[in-house]
């Protein structure tokens, strides 16, 4: 320290890259470095002395001197930040002194010098931070920029599928059109060829129509504006119908298909029954599609989650095509299907994979897929479902009596088999191919209460069967009963006479294929009572007589209906023709009341089938006119059937609120159309 | 220890603290274009093993502090404590931030320095002013970390004045804790000087 000189200080303080200003108990300048005189352009020498409020007009009254202050006074020291004080003094970049756009971005610590012996000094140290502020700043700037980007990208993805689900709704009225139109055609006198041509027309724009509903459906999701819906339904019963629509083309193909809901607890469920039939309709749709020989096995099952929650689980397998490992993964990515030759040789767009996907996440599940290539496939998904408080009471068992099955299909066979024996029904499963002469034996020698055999089997074998249960049955009293069970599409006449002639036997039921456990239940309790047979056969009968009853009086019938564009008016028309109704057409809402008011002093109309848009009035201000103004007092009450391209979720409750009683999605479905107009003409 | 304050030292404590608070804000209100209110609902007096269970800081939240150190008639560390949630949003209303922050970047960590240091000065001022105490302060520096990382120089033998600060803005309420730790001697001499000091205003009051 001796050796320390104040020249060495001097020249030590001088060399700093940082500002030193002293200041005495008088805030005048009692010394500043070099490097305060670079960036100031101030000489020490003409400064000294100087009060610093002299020096820097800016330090008068600023907080810089409020810290000094207290500073010199208390001995509080103080830290200046660069964030609320940028630059409080004039320094500037060196050899840029006097330009505001090189201020010195500054951050500045003020603390007193504590030395015993001397008058109080007061020192402010000044760090240059502009690197810093600048480094933060583009930092900043690149994150908002980021920010926006990501904001713009996702704008312009949601915006995009936005266009895409007004489009495609857009799309679906003028093809509604045109099946329609090719409805009618074909029931007008066609000549073969031109049956040919319409037949092809109809099944493209019944394409044209799936592919758009996919898009739909698709871009809703994109959007984030699909619902679910939250309503009981019955799990059972929306799996066997969803199997149903899709069996008879599984059929076509020669292929069997097995519903296996043995393993299903809880029936009664709170959850989206529509979105899980497109599910399951679509995975098998696919299994068909890739299917050749073989089976398609729908295994359901529901576990606990919680108290109130259920976790449907469903397994969806075929012995089809299958597909190579590697292209599993991206399976489920819109557009994409296993290669573009396959494209073509089955069609799709490419969406339903993705949608189904979708559709699982959306109520709390997912997909996956299990399949090598030429090992067929298997399709397991599983959603989450609410239990309902309601519990429908499981199906009542039988008393245990000896059952057959026959069935050449070990799954099938084994699956009916298991199913019986929850019933309590002691089941034997018989493989029909290996064993026959064993059999026979069996039949013979045992008392079974009911066989069920597939009709697939020969037709030797089955006539054989029957033969051998003449002999077993050998008082008539105890028939055993025979359930055959059939498929939708028969082709093989030869077959058919055999099994037309065996069904007119008093103790031969039939039972359509694929089994479902509902229809096997029924079946079975028929069966057991021949009294209930003989019973809904003549309530089929009745049923019969009082619908042609009803469709003779169709044509007093006064109908009106309500619609703007001209094809759908001549489709309208034209289905209502055929079921033998007469229609007045109004093209507006407008139009539509002044026919009403009209009629009402004549003969009023007994049913408004109105469109929802429309010009000028549309179909729900309509509705709220009828219902509400006097005018209409007669037909205040009047079935109203809403009919509408709207098939977004809560239209229906849109159509229900303004007054209208029923609902119909366009395409107009004919039968559901003849249901809904007796329906209401019957109120 | 023997000699607590009493009731009457404790709330003239809290009024002296009060005032200097009140310029802290000041203060601050020429540094921002919020308006900021302080106030200390509390202080007290107790041992540092409680005061740092007072915080409601769990041992894995992380902490914003500014400390100072001081030495003199009393010697000890001070330290102003924010969960980091409150020491982020404190910064971002101070500068008028729109968007959320979710780091404090090395500039922003000053501006906190900064604003600790004019709440804990405006206390020292208080008890120099008030209590004529003799001390020197430290430099105030930034401590980020698990509440065991904030109180590393201190030992649960030591004492605490502890005191909450209530930051009112305009949109929000945040809190912040203040705790000046000081080993036993060093309180008998801060106690010592409250006494003097209620002793010296109640004795002008009576006189």
């Amino acid at each position: 320290m001796a050796n320390l000189s104040n020249e060495i200080l001097y020249a030590a303080l001088n060399e700093l890259s940082v500002g030193i200003i002293i200041i005495d108990e008088q805030q005048q300048v009692v010394f500043f470095n070099q490097w305060l005189s670079d960036h100031s352009g101030l000489y020490l020498t003409q400064q000294e002395g100087k009060p610093l409020a002299n020096v820097f007009p800016q330090y008068l009254s600023s907080r810089l001197s409020t810290a000094c202050e207290s500073a010199l006074a208390l001995g509080l020291p103080a830290r200046l930040s660069n964030t609320f004080n940028p630059t409080p003094l004039p320094l500037y970049k060196k050899n840029f002194i006097g330009d505001d756009k090189h201020l010195v971005q500054q951050q500045i610590s003020v603390k007193k010098i504590a030395i015993d012996s001397s008058m109080p000094l007061c020192q402010i140290v000044i760090d240059n931070v502009t690197h810093m502020v600048k480094k933060e700043q583009t930092l900043l700037k690149l994150a908002d920029e980021n920010k926006n980007q990501r904001q713009k990208a996702e704008a312009a993805n949601k915006s995009k599928s936005q266009f895409l689900a007004n489009m495609s709704h857009e799309i679906r009225t003028p093809i509604n059109g045109v099946l329609g139109m090719l409805t009618l055609l074909n029931d007008t006198q066609l000549s073969q060829t031109q049956r040919h041509f319409s037949k092809l027309a109809t099944v493209s724009a019944e394409t044209l129509l799936h592919l758009i509903n996919d898009i739909l459906d698709f871009s809703k999701i994109e959007a984030g504006k699909l619902d679910i819906e939250n309503v009981a339904f019955n799990l059972g019963d929306c799996i066997d119908e969803s199997v149903q629509t899709m069996a008879i083309k599984a059929q076509m193909k020669d292929i069997e298909v097995i519903v296996d809901s043995t393993s299903l607890v809880n029936e009664s469920v709170i959850g989206d029954p529509s979105r899980l039939k497109q599910i399951t309709s679509n995975l098998l749709s696919n299994a068909i599609k890739f299917t050749d020989k073989g089976e398609i096995c729908i295994k359901i099952k529901t576990t606990e989650i919680d108290a109130k929650h259920l976790k449907l689980l469903v397994n969806v397998s075929d012995t089809g095509i299958g597909i190579p490992q590697q292209k599993c993964s991206a399976l489920f990515d819109a557009f994409t299907q296993v290669d573009a030759s396959t494209t073509r040789e089955y069609g799709g767009t490419g969406l339903g994979l993705t949608i189904v996907r979708q559709l699982c996440q959306l109520m709390g599940g997912d997909i996956d897929v299990k399949s090598q290539l030429g090992q067929g496939s298997q399709f397991i998904f599983h959603i989450v479902l609410e239990k309902d408080k309601h519990i429908t009471p499981p199906l009542k068992t039988f008393n245990e009596k000896p059952v057959l099955v026959v069935d050449p299909n070990i799954n099938n066979g084994e699956m009916v088999r298991r199913q019986l024996q929850l019933w309590g029904l002691d089941a034997e499963l018989c493989n029909a191919k290996a064993t026959k002469k064993s059999l026979f034996n069996k039949i013979e020698n045992n008392h079974f209460s009911v066989i069920l055999v597939d009709a697939h089997i020969d037709s030797f074998l089955l006539e054989n069967l029957f033969t051998s249960l003449v002999k077993a049955n050998k008082s008539p009293l105890d028939k055993t009963q025979v359930i055959l069970l059939t498929t939708m599409d028969n082709d093989d006449a030869k077959k058919n006479t055999l099994l037309t002639s065996l069904s007119t036997k008093k103790n031969v039921h039939t039972l359509t294929k694929p089994i479902v456990t509902k229809s096997l239940h029924r079946e079975l309790t028929v069966t057991f009572s021949s009294e209930n047979r003989q019973a809904e056969l003549t309530h089929a009968v009745k049923r019969f007589e009082s619908q042609t009853l009803v469709e003779n009086e169709n044509e007093h019938v006064k109908i009106l209906l309500v619609e703007d564009n001209r094809i759908n008016q001549e489709v309208a028309l034209g289905l209502l023709r055929k079921m033998g109704y007469r229609a007045d057409v109004a093209k507006n809402g407008i139009h539509a009341l002044e026919l009403l008011e009209k009629s009402q002093l004549s003969k009023p109309y007994q049913l408004v089938l109105m469109d929802c848009q429309m010009p000028e009035m549309d179909g729900y201000q309509a509705t709220v006119a009828i219902r509400s103004d006097d005018k209409y007092q007669l037909s205040k009450q009047i079935s109203i059937i809403a009919m509408t391209a709207n098939t977004m979720k809560g239209d229906q409750e849109k159509c229900l609120a303004a007054g209208m009683n029923d609902y119909l999605a366009k395409p107009i479905n004919p039968s559901l159309l003849a249901e809904k107009i007796a329906f209401w003409l019957a109120q | 220890m023997q000699d607590n304050l009493t009731p009457l030292e404790i709330d003239a404590l809290t009024e002296i603290f009060n005032i200097g608070i009140g310029r802290a804000a000041n203060s601050l209100n020429q540094m921002v274009s919020q308006t900021v209110d302080l106030t200390i609902p509390e202080i007290e007096i107790l041992p540092n093993k409680e005061a740092k269970q007072k915080l409601d800081f769990n041992e894995e939240m992380e902490i914003s502090a500014v400390t100072q150190r001081f030495s003199g008639d009393f010697q000890g560390q001070a330290l102003l404590m924010f969960s980091k949630e409150n020491g982020l949003q404190l910064v971002s209303l101070l500068l008028g931030n729109k968007i959320p922050i979710e780091d404090l970047s090395e500039l922003e960590q000053d501006s906190l320095v900064e604003i600790g240091n004019v709440i804990l000065n405006a206390c020292f001022g208080t008890v120099i002013n008030f209590l004529q105490s003799s001390i020197s302060i430290e430099m105030p520096e930034f401590i980020q970390g698990k509440i065991n990382n904030i109180f590393t120089y201190s030992s649960d033998n030591d004492w605490s004045l502890y005191i909450k600060v209530k930051f009112s803005l305009p949109s929000q309420q945040i809190a912040g804790h203040i705790s000046f730790i000081m080993d036993i001697t060093s309180l008998e001499v801060f106690q010592e000087s409250v006494r003097k000091f209620v002793f010296g205003i109640t004795h002008k009051a009576s006189s």
